[in-house]
């Protein structure tokens, strides 16, 4: 005869299981709880420990204090010495390009120059042929404008050019 | 009736407590290990800080350090030194072939600031000799390694007048935080010191007047 067998769960078992279902859930929280803890413990011992490492290196570079102040000093200065360099207005090739350009038979009398690069320039030169030589050689600069000419044959002549030297 | 339900009340009752229990203590709790975690993060943050510049400040060259220091102090003063300035000036106009008619000081407002507080103090000066005069005398004060610059000039028969500037940087009051990293010297700044350490130093020293004595303290 064939003996029937029961799958499902029988009604002790299931009331067995009802039970331990709040204990799982204490033990869960508790764990948790417990867990919590120890990750807490663990990052104060850590902190501790880098509290102590960081007084370490604090005395290190306290050591180097004197190196410190030095290496301070010479980045601001250079930085400062290169602002300057960069802000400066590079008159000196200004005027060794203009140099070059001045006929050497004739005469600088008046100058004036800014730091904006606008040039005004008085020229006396001994001829006519001189001063074409000289306004076209000024085409290495932009913007000239020939503000004056006057003179003569016999007393030579001047020009009053401007032109931008940026 | 209680009977019947007596294990949903529990399990309810269960959730209710562990409800309560997350609210009051693991939430809290929750919040400390954060901010205990943050803080650390930052105590590391620090903590590598402090051993960057340590080591850093290990490796520099202090010989080499000093020098630069030297040549920027030179280039770039504490202080407007005024005094210098104009004697140095003296010798610049002369030695272009020029003569010094005159120079004026003027502080306070006029004042234009550069980076890192770099101040730019203006005087005037006055010089005869003419354009080529007036042209090498630029030259060479840009070729001081005291740094100056010329903002614009005006030549009147033979007569120049500069409108011109000098540069002084004041001293730092402290430090500021102990991690503060240190900055490194970058390729800029490098080529800018090359460059003034190329600059000559414009020294005027006093010439021994002749007094007759062997020994000038002797009796």
């Amino acid at each position: 005869m064939a003996r029937e067998i029961n799958l499902l769960p029988s009604k002790k078992e299931q009331k067995k299981k009802k039970n331990m279902i709040p204990l799982i859930l204490l033990v869960v929280t508790m764990g948790i709880m417990g867990g919590l803890f120890i990750l807490a413990q663990i990052l104060v011992v850590m902190r501790k420990d880098t509290g102590k490492r960081i007084i370490n290196a604090q005395e290190m570079v306290a050591a180097y204090k004197e190196k410190e102040v030095l290496a301070r000093l010479v980045k601001d200065k250079t930085v400062g010495i290169t602002g300057v360099l960069l802000d400066r207005f590079d008159f000196p090739t200004l005027f060794k390009k203009y140099r070059e350009i001045i006929p050497p038979e004739s005469t600088l009398t008046d100058l004036s120059a800014g730091r904006d690069g606008r040039i005004s320039a008085t020229v006396r030169t001994p001829s006519a042929e001189i001063l074409g030589k000289y306004f076209t050689s000024l085409k290495i600069f932009k913007g000239v404008i020939i503000d004056s000419i006057s003179g003569n044959k016999d007393e030579g002549y001047q020009a009053i050019v401007s032109f931008n030297a940026k | 009736m209680l009977n019947k339900y007596r294990n949903y009340i529990i399990a309810i009752l269960c959730f209710l407590a562990v409800g309560v229990i997350g609210v009051l203590v693991i939430v809290p709790a929750l919040g400390l290990v954060r901010d205990e975690y943050e803080k650390l993060t930052s105590d590391q943050e620090i903590l590598r800080k402090l051993t960057e510049k340590a080591n850093k400040l290990a490796s520099l060259n202090e010989p080499e350090i000093r020098s630069q220091l030297a040549i920027a102090n030179s280039a770039l003063p504490a202080e407007k030194e005024s005094f210098g300035i104009i004697s140095g000036l003296d010798y610049l106009v002369a030695t272009a072939g020029g003569r010094l008619e005159s120079y004026a000081f003027t502080a306070g407002p006029e004042e234009r600031i550069l980076k890192r507080s770099v101040k730019m103090a203006p005087f005037t000066v006055t010089m005869s000799g003419g354009s080529y005069a007036l042209f090498d005398f630029i030259d060479q004060v840009y070729k001081s390694l005291r740094l100056m610059g010329v903002e614009n000039i005006s030549l009147i028969d033979g007569v120049a007048t500069l409108k011109m500037a000098t540069y002084y940087q004041a001293l730092k009051e402290n430090l500021g935080e102990i991690e503060t990293p240190l900055e490194d010297l970058t390729e800029s700044d490098r080529r800018g010191i090359t460059e003034v350490t190329n600059y000559a130093l414009v020294t005027t020293t006093p010439a021994l007047e002749p007094v007759g004595k062997p020994n000038l303290f002797g009796p």
